[in-house]
């Protein structure tokens, strides 16, 4: 079924990496549809396989280093599986909370941070979004901002936040607003003008056009946008944590990285290296399962 | 949209009356010229500046290290670039790490890339493992790469190429997919070699990704290399804020990340000038 | 076809659009036009781009207001769109994140229409149009025939008494076309609607026409108003008879009267425009 050519005009701003990135997989997969015919290693069971072998080979490589490690500084680079794999499974069920009620502070850190960047980036991007003047306006200002290595206050966050949790929300806060706002602002922009007509003709308030229209078509880039937030969120709270330091309490999994690192227990701060990874990796396959389940309908 | 507006009509060919009342519809708001632009967003710095000033001159009690003050800090800048001139060692280290980091990543990124793009079956094979690699935050590995590289520029060149890999990939593998199955039919057609299709048509469609990538990738190795001096440096830009910080000179620190973000926002600038100069050429 | 003029449902007198492009030059797309449309007319605007006739069609909607002049509906000054004259686009516009069902319900539901009569009622406009069994269904599951008959089901919806059609059938094969033509033209004799049709097409024109008007550009103005006078009783007598072709003929002869000595944007005389299909 061919689509009609469209009488439309789509407003795009530029976009962010990660939002490129999205676009240019579907591309290919249409691409590689088209040019796929017989090619064995298109199937599925060939992909997993396929896409297996590095995982494969980093391992055998572990393996190795640690069966021969080296000298020198290098040895702090690579620890040997097993202690390391021991003190992953005692930092997860072993007897001392210490590590999982770091990762339950990481995690909330997290999520405030979100929570508070969400929020931000909807209540000035939505504006943005549609009203040109106040685009027109904000952009310079907010791209000047970016540049600010927000990184570099983190010690000034503690004096104003306190040593405690704040200065991690704040950081968490502020890391993921940027990706989260810009999102907001190109998924607002995304209109399709006879859309708007067509609303417009059946007598639609602009509460219902927003709501109904321009919110459905924005899920795509906001999804996106949150995709990367929450990758910058966990980010903050774990650069705040490593600057910061713990305030009271055990601190977060920042605090136990530098901890360990600092007494020379390579395994253990691979360990905890290991969980804020696996941390980054199921936080964003959930942003993106859940991108997938809400815009499933797009296929324009 | 349209917009209700008197208008007199200047058309040649129109028979109207002067001074008709009714809606032009324009394509773009009156606002919407070069000067109205640069005016409009000149507001919200003026803004700024603005609240600075007030708050310098009546700051409430506990704010003062969130809002330095403005004679105090511009005094601390000025000290910095032209009396003691220490920013510019500070700043070349800094850049050199970034810079460097930068570079290092881009050259694997690109090529890596590139062979992504030529082979789908490359790509099969790397791509889960690239998205896996690319969840995991990788300025976590700043104490350990300490302890590996030690406390000078190198461990900050290492954190920058970590952190800077990625994006240039990203946006780079971008780049290849922007190719266009009809160019590439369009030169197999005129009997052309694979390294004419390459440069001819693969390239020049993925420069302009490229030099976005190398763009975000040098913004993030420059973060790399500050947090890399915060954690333990001896020199560079950020180890001189985490001094300041320590020492409560909140003027100072203030002045500190001014000089990074003009680095940052001066070496974007840069690099999307020569990403334009360069498509551009490649049109001609 | 006669037409009994009740009164004038739409009027249109001495309008003037002018539109302001990007680097702010004004254009003027309608000098001047006045035209009447009478209840259960067929109204046809020909010509080629740039004739202004969308925007006419636009101006009569509520989606633009003129710059000079006045439009009216029912003897009312048109100040914005309104729920008694629907629209239907050439690209089908339906959101593709809503069923077909949900889609056609969409009128009631910004109208705030309360009641399962609404639901019933889409439905059966969807059985009448041959839709009924993909209700459900997802728009990217229909073709493009099958897109536009359901916008045209969005439209009937709240059963207005105008229907306003920017080049439906414009996106759409021949074949598919002819036969939307033939559905359309069933739908108009059952319901007695005021319709303003905007085309290209030249055969579409005077296949559904009552009355057709064609239009000149750069500025867009009427050229002549045509009466569609066909004694005939149902459709396939219609597009067979003798003053149909002749209709044709007429009205092609007109057009390319016009394009031949348009001035294009450059000074260059038009040559044979590829817009308008023969």
């Amino acid at each position: 079924m061919s689509e009609p050519p469209l009488k439309t005009l789509e407003v795009e701003a530029a976009t962010s990496p990660a939002v490129e990135a999205a676009d240019g997989t579907r591309q290919l997969e249409e691409l590689k549809r088209l040019v796929a015919g017989r090619r064995w290693y298109y199937a599925l069971w060939a992909r997993i396989m396929l896409g297996a072998i590095p995982l494969v080979a980093l391992t055998l490589l572990w393996l190795i280093v640690s069966a021969h490690p080296p000298h020198g500084a290098l040895q702090y680079a690579a620890p040997r599986i097993q202690p390391t794999l021991t003190d992953l499974k005692n930092d997860i069920v072993g007897q001392s909370p210490i590590v999982r009620s770091a990762i339950l502070l990481t995690l909330e850190e997290t999520a405030i941070g979100l929570v508070i960047a969400i929020t931000a980036g909807f209540l000035l991007g939505v504006p943005m979004g549609l009203v040109r003047l106040v685009d027109a306006s904000l952009y310079p200002i907010i791209v000047v901002l970016q540049a600010v290595p927000f990184v570099a206050i983190t010690p000034l966050l503690a004096l104003v936040f306190g040593f405690g949790i704040g200065s991690k929300v704040a950081l968490a806060a502020v890391l993921s607003f940027f990706p989260i706002l810009l999102n907001v602002i190109v998924g607002m922009k995304r209109i399709r003008l006879d859309e708007i007509d067509l609303l417009r003709s059946l007598g639609a308030s602009r509460a219902q056009t927003f709501l109904k229209l321009r919110l459905p078509r924005a899920f795509g880039s906001i999804f996106a946008g949150l995709q990367v937030g929450i990758l910058f969120a966990l980010l903050g709270a774990v650069i705040g944590e490593i600057v910061g330091g713990a305030g009271e309490g055990n601190g977060g999994l920042g605090v136990q990285l530098t901890i360990r690192t600092q007494g020379l227990d390579i395994p253990g701060a691979f360990s905890v290296l290991i969980i804020i990874s696996v941390m980054a990796a199921s936080l964003t396959l959930l942003v993106a399962a859940m991108s997938r389940l809400l815009t499933n309908w797009k296929e324009l | 949209m349209s917009e209700a507006m008197s208008a007199e009509s200047t058309h040649p060919e129109s028979n109207l009356p002067a001074g008709l009342i009714g809606s032009v519809s324009r394509a773009r708001p009156r606002w919407d010229t070069q000067a109205g632009r640069v005016i409009v967003a000149a507001v919200p710095f003026v803004a700024l500046v603005g609240l600075w000033l007030l708050l310098s001159a009546y700051r409430p009690a506990g704010w003062q290290f969130a809002v330095p003050k403005f004679g105090p800090t511009m005094d601390a800048l000025k000290s910095d670039l032209f009396v003691s001139g220490s920013a510019w060692p500070a700043v070349r280290v800094t850049f050199e790490e970034a810079a460097l980091g930068l570079l290092i990543a881009a050259i694997p990124a690109i090529a890596l890339a590139v062979l992504m793009g030529l082979s789908p079956l490359v790509e099969i094979i790397l791509y889960p493992i690239v998205v896996l690699l690319q969840a995991i935050p990788k300025v976590a590995f700043a104490p350990i790469l300490l302890l590996v590289f030690g406390y000078g520029i190198s461990s900050k060149i290492a954190l920058a190429v970590m952190v800077a890999f990625f994006p240039v990939l990203v946006n780079a593998v971008t780049g290849m997919r922007a190719a266009r199955l009809d160019e590439i039919d369009l030169l197999r057609s005129m009997q052309g070699s694979a390294w004419q299709i390459f440069t001819k048509v693969r390239v020049r469609r993925a420069i302009p990704s490229i030099f976005a990538g190398l763009q975000v990738g040098f913004v993030f190795a420059l973060l790399g290399a500050v947090f890399g001096e915060f954690v333990g440096g001896t020199a560079g830009l950020g180890t001189v804020i985490s001094i300041r910080s320590a020492q409560l000179d909140i003027p100072g620190v203030f002045s500190g990340i001014i000089e990074i973000s003009v680095l940052g926002v001066v070496a974007s600038l840069i690099l999307r000038l020569v990403g334009s100069r360069i498509s551009n050429w490649q049109e001609s | 076809m006669t037409v009994t003029s009740v009164g004038n449902v739409l009027s249109a007198r001495n309008v003037v659009k002018i539109f302001a492009r990007e680097d702010g030059t004004p254009t003027l797309a309608l000098a001047d036009v006045s035209l009447e449309v009478s209840m259960g007319e067929v109204l046809v605007l020909v010509g080629a781009s740039g004739c202004g006739k969308t925007t006419f069609l636009r101006l009569f909607a509520g989606l633009e207001l003129p710059t000079a002049g006045e439009v009216q509906r029912f003897g009312r000054t048109v100040t914005g769109p309104a729920a008694e004259a629907a629209l239907v686009f050439q690209s089908s516009v339906l959101l593709p994140w809503r069923t077909i069902r949900e889609n056609v319900m969409l009128p009631a539901e910004i109208q705030r229409r309360k009641g399962s009569e609404w639901r019933d009622r889409a439905t059966e406009l969807l059985e009448m149009t041959g839709l009924a069994a993909f209700a459900d269904a997802y728009p990217r599951e229909l073709s493009g025939g099958m897109r536009q008959r359901a916008s045209i089901c969005r439209a009937l919806l709240l059963d207005p008494p105008i229907l306003f059609m920017d080049e439906p059938f414009g996106a759409l094969d021949a074949i598919t076309r002819a036969t939307l033509n033939r559905e359309l033209y069933a739908t108009w004799r059952h319901t007695g609607k005021t319709i303003v049709f905007v085309t290209h097409d030249i055969t579409e024109a005077v296949r559904l026409g009552s009355r057709v008007v064609v239009m000149t550009p750069r500025p867009g103005r009427i050229a002549h108003i045509n009466e569609i006078v066909i004694d005939a009783e149902s459709y396939d007598e219609r597009i067979e008879s003798q003053q149909y072709v002749d209709l044709l003929r007429e009205l092609e002869h007109q057009v390319h009267v016009i394009t031949s000595t348009t001035e294009r944007d450059d000074g260059s005389p038009a040559a044979a425009d590829a817009d308008l299909v023969r």
